[in-house]
Order: C-alpha cells, then sequence, then structure tokens
C-alpha cells in the first residue's frame, strides 16, 4: 500500500472518530451536574419586562439536621436544606402547623430531590408521611415528589444540559378539611454549574452569573 | 506466504480491574476488564503490534447505575525487556444505565502501562499496571488498573 493510501485511511478513521464522539458521553458520565460547596452563588432573572425579578440562590456553610449533614441554600432569603449522598441529592422537607401561637412540627425528613447521575428517561420519587395529635385533632401531613430526567440537549455555552421535570405534592389534612399544595417546576443543569435554568409559577428563570468554588 | 505470516503470530487474553480517579471517581465503584488481542512482531522483535478487543463494566456508587464499555484498539508493546511498556489507542463504545434507562456514545480511548514478563517457551505470562484513559474531547476520565494476561506464540 502506498504511503497515500494509508495516510487517507489513518485521517479517515481520527474523522471518523472525532464525528462519533460528538455525542459527548464522557461529559455527561464524568462531570458534577449539581455542584455542591459551600461559597457557590447563582445568580437568575426572568426576562419579563414588565414584571423582572432576580432570585440569588447562595450555598452557606454546613449544617447538621436529624444527624445528616447538609448544605443550607439560601434562595433570596428562604433557606432550603441539601445534602449529598451515593444516590443523589436529598432535600429537607419541614411541614408544620400553627396552633395557639405555636407553630407544630408534623412532618420532617428528608427526601430525594434529584437522582445522580443523571440518565436520560429516569424517573425518580419519594414521599414522607406522618401525623401528631394535636388537641385531641389528628393532623396528618403528606409530601411527595416525583422526577423525570427528561431529556438532554448540547447548549453551546454551557455544553449538555439536562432538562428535568418536577412535580412536588403536599397534603396536610384534619378531620374535617384537607390543604393541598401543588407544585411543578421545570429545571435544566449544566455540567460542573448545576442549575442554569428554571420554570415554575412565577415564570421562567436563567442564570446570569454563577461561581463555583 | 501464509506461513511466513503465521510464523510470529501470537494472541493472548488479559483479565483485571480498574479503580476510577478521575471523572468516572465519584460516580463509579471499581470496575473489571477483560481483552483478548492477536499480534505479530515487527521484522527487528522489538515490538508487539496488537489488534486489540476489550470490554470493562463498573458498578456505580448509587447501586442502580452501572457504566460498561466495549472497546476495539491498536496495542504497540516492546517486548525483549523483562518490563516493557506498552501504549495502545483504540475507540470505545460507552454505555451507561440506570435503573433500565440507558445512554449510550463513543469515546477514544488511550491505554499506557507497564508490564512484568515471564516466559515459558511459548507462554507469556505477565502481571501489568496502567492507565486507562477514555475521552470525547470535551471532558475525559480514567482508571488506574492491575491485570494479568498470558500470551502464546505460534
Amino acid at each position: 500500500m502506498s504511503y497515500r493510501v494509508i495516510s487517507g485511511i489513518f485521517f479517515s478513521g481520527l474523522l471518523l472518530v472525532f464525528s462519533a464522539c460528538e455525542n459527548n458521553i464522557i461529559e455527561r458520565s464524568a462531570t458534577d451536574y449539581f455542584p455542591i460547596k459551600e461559597g457557590n452563588w447563582w445568580y437568575y432573572a426572568n426576562n419579563d419586562l414588565y414584571n423582572p425579578k432576580n432570585i440569588n440562590i447562595t450555598v452557606e456553610s454546613p449544617d447538621i439536621i436529624l444527624q445528616r449533614e447538609c448544605y443550607p441554600f439560601n434562595v433570596s432569603g428562604e433557606f432550603h436544606y441539601y445534602s449529598k449522598d451515593q444516590k443523589g441529592i436529598k432535600e429537607y422537607i419541614l411541614v408544620t402547623q400553627n396552633y395557639g401561637g405555636y407553630d407544630y412540627t408534623i412532618l420532617q425528613g428528608f427526601v430525594t430531590r434529584l437522582e445522580l447521575p443523571l440518565v436520560q428517561g429516569n424517573q425518580f420519587s419519594d414521599s414522607l408521611v406522618d401525623s401528631l395529635d394535636l388537641a385531641d385533632k389528628w393532623i396528618k401531613a403528606y409530601y411527595s415528589i416525583n422526577g423525570l430526567v427528561s431529556d438532554y440537549q448540547n447548549n453551546e455555552i454551557y455544553g449538555e444540559v439536562y432538562r428535568i421535570i418536577i412535580s412536588k405534592h403536599q397534603y396536610i389534612s384534619t378531620q374535617d378539611s384537607t390543604i393541598a399544595n401543588e407544585e411543578y417546576v421545570e429545571e435544566y443543569y449544566a455540567p460542573n454549574i448545576g442549575l442554569i435554568k428554571f420554570k415554575n409559577r412565577d415564570g421562567e428563570f436563567t442564570v446570569t452569573d454563577f461561581h463555583i468554588e | 506466504m501464509i506461513v511466513l505470516f503465521i510464523i510470529g503470530l501470537h494472541f493472548g487474553i488479559e483479565g483485571g480491574m480498574n479503580q476510577p480517579v478521575m471523572g468516572f471517581d465519584y460516580t463509579l465503584n471499581n470496575g473489571t476488564c477483560i481483552k483478548a488481542y492477536i499480534g505479530k512482531q515487527d521484522l527487528n522483535h522489538n515490538v508487539h503490534l496488537n489488534l486489540t478487543l476489550n470490554g470493562s463494566y463498573y458498578k456505580g456508587k448509587n447501586t442502580g447505575y452501572s457504566l460498561s464499555t466495549y472497546g476495539l484498539g491498536l496495542m504497540i508493546r516492546k517486548i525483549p525487556w523483562r518490563v516493557a511498556p506498552y501504549v495502545e489507542l483504540g475507540i470505545n463504545y460507552i454505555s451507561r444505565e440506570l435503573d433500565k434507562n440507558k445512554e449510550w456514545g463513543i469515546g477514544a480511548a488511550y491505554n499506557l502501562g507497564f508490564l512484568l514478563n515471564f516466559y515459558y517457551e511459548k507462554i507469556n505470562i505477565y502481571p501489568a499496571l496502567y492507565y486507562e484513559g477514555v475521552t470525547d474531547f470535551k471532558a475525559h476520565a480514567g482508571s488506574f488498573g492491575v491485570k494479568l494476561g498470558i500470551g502464546y506464540e505460534l
């Protein structure tokens, strides 16, 4: 075989390898989609000219809740607590009921907020249920979360971005009433950055700036 | 011609364990690998040129998660030395699975290592230490590994 034929085969093979790798399986497999570390922050803004809103998320120093180390996420002054383990991200849920001027804890615990690693098509769900006898009245609380890793798309700026659809349901029922709360969220996660976009009942928010330690 | 081609032809099989150290290390536990190869010596008996078929399987830290690779590669390895370096380049089909949900893709693979050669007539037995990397040219991941191989020269 002549030198031209050999070099032709070699460069065709190389081109084939490069084009085959465009699926970016390693980026999706080997990067962190939920960087959870003290000092990380993300700024989000909606694109509504008439009703502009900003949301800032900052990861504070770790705390211990229910014997579990978790990171407080300061979401524009409102705290959410997340912890990371081998199965994914857990969120601390606390449901209280005010009675006689005091808040009583009906339900508390950790639920799976995000199952990691992210794989397209994966569905996850978790729930908590508990009850409390409050002045001879049973109050029952139920919290559930369902998630679906819907798809991923290549974003020119952020890389392989996963879309996750999450629904949350919460019920507090007494003998004569039930208060139900449902929330649907669509979240977009980018490698080594985390949440870059989300849609909820307040609108669509996109990351404008971030800092990852 | 066929006899001349067969002389110096060798084949072998290797098996070992990989420990992810880069990229895969926070989602995967250790993995197992197996490799089969066939090859020839160069005319000066300095190197083996091998065509390899390999596969590896990693269990995830999340018990429902796993990652498998199946690859085709070209390996060059120094022969007359007791401690012999080798290098391998190839292409891997990679699939990852979480609770029956699957993603797949292609990655370029490379493998660098050292063999400790022991010969008994036409049989070559060798333990090896190596680094195995895979990349999609955007991100990379790699593992350190140890394996045991056995080869036979025709």
